[in-house]
């Protein structure tokens, strides 16, 4: 019975070495960015290596952040932000819209149309690079952030874990205020909207973090350094400091922090959303 | 009598809730399926503004590999086709054990899921940036470690074989590897608790009880798992760009790489770089059809 117990504790506290061991090797990646981005530039290729800096500096910040024509980071904030934050605010509006009426309505072709746009879901991406760039051309948007913010609009996914979540809300509520003389509208904006609280801010988290995060379709559209967002920029500042590894690190870390604080906070509902459809936004 | 078309019961509003979404999809989903299709059918160089109906010569070109992009291609498709089978056994497995491990704790299990999860939250250009410092071949830290431990002289790592692949390997399951995890958490959590206690009367071991419940039950997560790291690594593109720039040699050009550059990046000839996109997508929808069909045969 003891030997059962201490079986037990053991197994219980390898367990735990284990996987704080393998946590801090996850965690360490992102601590060297930081702990570089602090160094002076020939501190951070010196052996032995300095685990933690001291004194800690702040020089390379000031470098990258005191170059606002060759490295315009605020820049780069300012449109990751304005793209990001108008694509998941859009994106929510069409989503919803579309969601609604599939959830809701009754109308010819509905299913039909329905399986039809998910079954885009499964063209590979690859086929849609250049075509689209051609369009943006065509628009005039290339170089401009709103080729970042508006082809991705036409993304099925949204819709399609927006309905999942649409159609468990009970329809008595819908009746009852139909009774009332509520239009379509007004059901929606004062039913179900309100109950899909977590369901609107899951969409809107994944598709925030999605579009602040691209690359490779932001690196096509946009080329001049005052019009890129901050993953692109990041190529911008190693084309320029590519062995400066204290500057290119705090200009990683600039990038990163924000969406790591974001990420930490959000998760939750990227695992909610995960749940809520039978997977992620990937 | 007549029905109305507009107003709250007319016939048309369902259609116009769907409208702004069907604008959207129209223009960026539906219609550049086919135009990509038919650019892929014409000479369409950017640089010298020629647009000429070919017909499916570009296919040709590729299947006969009859110029230097058309070589490459398969070159890169190969690349490509390795990182998948180096890749995908570690996201899938490593993946189950941290799952496996998180489950298995008491306390700390949201704390550890953050830990495994945040990288996910990073954009590839900064990624690429922080492991190219730590593959770093003079001054790196995993060099610094294997020298101070092990007495290993510095590695080249990120310009020679087999380091470069390694070097991708690692950043990418470093990378990704917490979406997978996710899901083998949530699917371990939908196993119902009453199996496991049942196992318990029946005095099954540990290994009885995972070989016999918990693998069984995590079947169709797997299924979407492993088509969704196939899918994932098929479009490596900034990891191979930015550490190794598709060295050394061209031996780190993945598909994706190569298509961007032929219709980007240099070349700038979007026809044939356009057939390269339907073909590699082609090949894609088969290898997902045969894993959906490995997967679902046996059952």
């Amino acid at each position: 019975m003891i030997n059962h117990k201490l079986k037990k504790i053991i197994l219980n506290i390898s367990l735990y070495v284990i996987i704080i061991f393998l946590g801090i090797i996850w965690i360490f990646p992102i601590y060297w960015m930081f702990i570089t981005s602090l160094k002076p530039e020939y501190e951070t290729i010196a052996w032995p290596v300095k685990w933690i800096p001291y004194p800690p500096i702040l020089e390379n910040y000031l470098k990258i952040l005191g170059n606002p024509v060759d490295t315009p980071v605020f820049l780069w904030f300012k449109n990751s932000l304005i793209a990001a934050f108008s694509y998941s605010f859009l994106g929510l509006i069409v989503s919803t819209l579309a969601a609604y009426a599939f959830s809701r309505m009754k109308f010819p072709g509905r299913d039909k149309y329905f399986w039809f746009l998910v079954s885009f879901m499964t063209i590979p991406g690859i086929i849609y690079l250049i075509p689209n760039y051609l369009t943006i051309n065509t628009f005039g948007w290339v170089d401009d952030i709103k080729s970042i913010i508006f082809p991705g609009l036409a993304s099925v996914w949204g819709i399609f874990m927006l309905r999942q979540y649409f159609i468990t809300i009970p329809y008595e509520l819908d009746e009852s205020a139909k009774i009332d003389g509520a239009n379509s509208f007004y059901i929606l904006w004062k039913i179900i909207i309100p109950l899909s609280k977590p369901a609107l801010l899951t969409l809107g988290f994944m598709n925030f973090l999605s579009n602040w995060n691209d690359y490779l379709w932001a690196l096509i559209c946009l080329s001049s350094p005052e019009k890129r967002t901050l993953p692109v920029g990041i190529v911008t500042l190693q084309g320029r400091y590519i062995h400066f590894y204290g500057t290119m690190m705090a200009g990683a870390f600039l990038v990163s922090f924000p969406a790591i604080i974001l990420f930490v906070f959000i998760q939750r509902y990227y695992i909610r959303g995960v749940i809520m459809t039978g997977f992620g936004g990937r | 009598m007549k029905k109305k078309l507009f107003g709250d019961k007319g016939l048309l509003t369902p259609y116009l809730y769907l409208l702004p979404h069907a604008v959207f999809f129209t223009i960026f989903a539906f219609y550049p399926v086919f135009k990509g299709l038919w650019i892929s059918l014409h000479r369409w160089d950017v640089l010298s503004g020629e647009k000429s109906f070919v017909g499916f010569k570009n296919y040709i070109d590729i299947f006969l590999r009859r110029n230097v992009p058309a070589q490459y291609y398969w070159e890169a498709l190969w690349n490509t086709i390795q990182f998948v089978i180096y890749s995908v056994p570690f996201l899938v497995g490593i993946a189950l054990i941290l799952a496996l491990l998180i489950n298995s704790v008491k306390k700390g299990k949201g704390f550890f899921r953050t830990v495994f999860f945040l990288p996910t939250a990073l954009t590839v250009s900064v990624v690429a940036v922080i492991w190219r410092w730590i593959f770093n071949y003079e001054s790196g830290l995993l060099n610094y470690i294997l020298y101070s431990l092990f007495k290993i002289k510095n590695i080249p790592w990120l310009t020679q074989q087999p380091g470069a692949w390694i070097s991708i390997v690692v950043t990418t399951i470093w990378w990704t590897v917490g979406w997978n995890m996710i899901y083998f958490i949530i699917g371990l959590q939908n196993i119902p608790e009453e199996l496991y206690e049942a196992a318990k009367i029946d005095g099954a071991s540990w290994w009885q009880t995972f070989r016999y419940i918990t693998l069984p039950s995590l079947k169709p997560i797997t299924l979407f798992i492993f088509v969704t790291t196939v899918i994932a690594s098929f479009n490596l593109f900034g990891q191979s760009q930015l550490m190794t720039g598709g060295g050394p040699g061209r031996s780190t050009v993945t598909v994706m790489l190569h298509i961007y550059n032929e219709g980007f990046g240099t070349n700038l000839r979007m026809g044939s770089a356009s057939a390269m996109a339907y073909l590699t997508a082609l090949i894609m929808i088969i290898v997902t059809f045969i894993q959906v069909r490995f997967f679902t045969r046996s059952e």
